[in-house]
């Protein structure tokens, strides 16, 4: 049984966008992040974002 | 409507391949009717955005009217340059500015007014009637008998030494043929000229020589991807006349429009990158994120700033919200009744001036800039400062929130 393919670029793309845009919406309407938040989340937000674009690839 | 304006001054002949005013579809002026025709879309569809866009922003009814100066009715002459032929000696360009700065005014001016407008929610729309349901765009179904057929699996196939590999068509010599299920179909080379026997004869010699026609690509992908896009598309636009009837209530930032745009775009990327990619939602993508990095960008930096004085606490707001620079002077204040105001300043640097007598106490929250107390305490994240002369006497407390700036509070 084979894999179907994943398209890693939509895959990528798309979760950034829906990252950024959660960010966002959290700042306007929740509260703005501190700017310890902000050094942490973002970066370990790309690293996820990017170790799922690498698993989807795998596949 | 240049191009078409540049060929009435050079003395042309307008088409209907440039903008015109319809002469024979007009329930105004024709401006709608003649859009119709010019793009081939469904003119209801046009009258209704032009409504839609006229009713949310007042932006359609400078567009229709400058449309209505500017365009000719067929090919005649622009009723404005009838009128003063002098005016026919302006640049386009002149046109462009003049017309745009009119409808940014009004734009302007209707948004002050309303918080509520269907624009974003028009925008997604265009977006999607462009890039999916106009006739002639990727996926669209084929219109009319004249057609191009999609594939060669619609052709005729006959019995022949390559019949099962290649499709043939209907014999040499003489014009091809090809029965479609939209009817007879006679192919024409790049000039529109029927194919003539020799390209006939040419053809069934190498009738495939690129291999175009090997294996067809299967159509499912695609029209999967294109569901999914057309789906998303009219959620989100639901979501932004959602999103605008509440701003009639609850101020909507333009940047709101921005992440939920990317909330959908996103998920439907997610969606397709296992079903099928929708066309042009990664473009769409990268355009929105840079869009609203320029809006939030653009809020950190704002030159408003405001002073505030007052006399007693008792004249002060319960809340005080500004955007920009802000200033509180309380040094003359009278702290004559207990009381909690409320500060939040966003986008600027924040100063209060802290009243000579009385108690007080002040609590403050700064998210990214410095705090300065007047005992040289403070630093970044919250905090509290207080002065009880005399615990009988009443205290204001003030609540201070500062977004993105500095805090300094003194004496």
């Amino acid at each position: 049984m084979t894999r179907r393919p994943v398209d890693v670029l939509s895959l990528v793309v798309g979760l950034t966008a829906v990252v950024v845009g959660v960010a966002l919406l959290w700042t306007t309407f929740v509260e703005t992040p501190t700017a310890l938040i902000v050094k942490i989340a973002v970066p370990a937000a790309l690293v996820v974002v990017g170790i799922i674009g690498l698993l989807a690839a795998r596949n | 409507m240049w191009r078409l304006w540049a060929t009435w001054q050079d003395g042309g002949v307008a088409t209907t391949d440039l903008l015109h005013r319809s002469v024979t579809d007009a329930r105004v002026a024709g401006v709608c009717g003649g859009i119709a025709e010019r793009y081939r879309i469904d003119p209801l569809l046009v009258r209704l955005a032009a409504v839609i866009i006229a009713l949310s922003s007042g932006v359609g009814l400078v567009l229709y009217g400058a449309a209505w100066l500017l365009l000719p009715r067929g090919a005649g002459q622009p009723a404005l340059m009838r009128a003063f032929p002098r005016v026919a000696r302006v640049r386009s360009r002149t046109w462009s500015v003049v017309v745009s700065g009119a409808a940014l005014v009004v734009l302007v001016l209707v948004g002050m007014a309303f918080n509520a407008s269907l624009l974003p929610t028009i925008v997604v729309l265009g977006i999607l009637y462009a890039s999916q349901l106009r006739p002639g765009t990727k996926g669209s179904p084929a219109v009319g008998p004249g057609s191009v057929p999609q594939g060669p699996q619609q052709y005729q196939t006959m019995p022949g030494p390559m019949a099962g590999e290649w499709p043939l068509l209907a014999p040499p010599p003489g014009q091809l043929i090809v029965t479609t299920p939209a009817g007879p179909w006679r192919p024409t080379n790049r000039y529109g000229q029927p194919l003539s026997a020799q390209e006939c004869a040419t053809y069934y010699a190498v009738p495939d020589p690129i291999g175009l026609y090997q294996r067809p690509q299967p159509l499912a992908p695609q029209r999967r991807s294109r569901v999914i896009a057309l789906v998303a598309g009219l959620a989100i636009a639901a979501i932004f006349a959602m999103m605008s009837l509440l701003g009639a209530f609850v101020l909507m930032p333009p940047v709101t429009y921005l992440a939920v745009g990317l909330v959908g775009v996103g998920v439907t990327l997610i969606v397709g990158a296992f079903t099928g990619r929708p066309s042009g939602f990664i473009a769409i993508a990268l355009a929105l994120v840079l869009a609203a990095g320029a809006v939030s960008s653009s809020f950190q930096t704002s030159n408003s700033s405001l002073g505030q004085g007052f006399s007693s606490a008792s004249a002060m707001p319960s809340r005080i919200s500004f955007y920009g620079d802000y200033v509180l002077d309380l040094s003359q204040a009278e702290i004559d009744e207990t009381k909690t105001v409320d500060i939040q300043i966003d986008g600027g640097n924040a100063q209060v001036i802290l009243p000579t007598s009385g108690n007080y106490t002040v609590s403050w929250n700064d998210s990214y800039g410095n705090v300065t107390m007047p005992d040289g305490s403070g630093g970044q994240g919250s905090g509290s400062y207080q002065r009880i002369l005399d615990p009988t006497q009443p205290t204001l407390t003030l609540s201070i929130t500062v977004t993105r700036g500095n805090l300094v509070v003194n004496q």
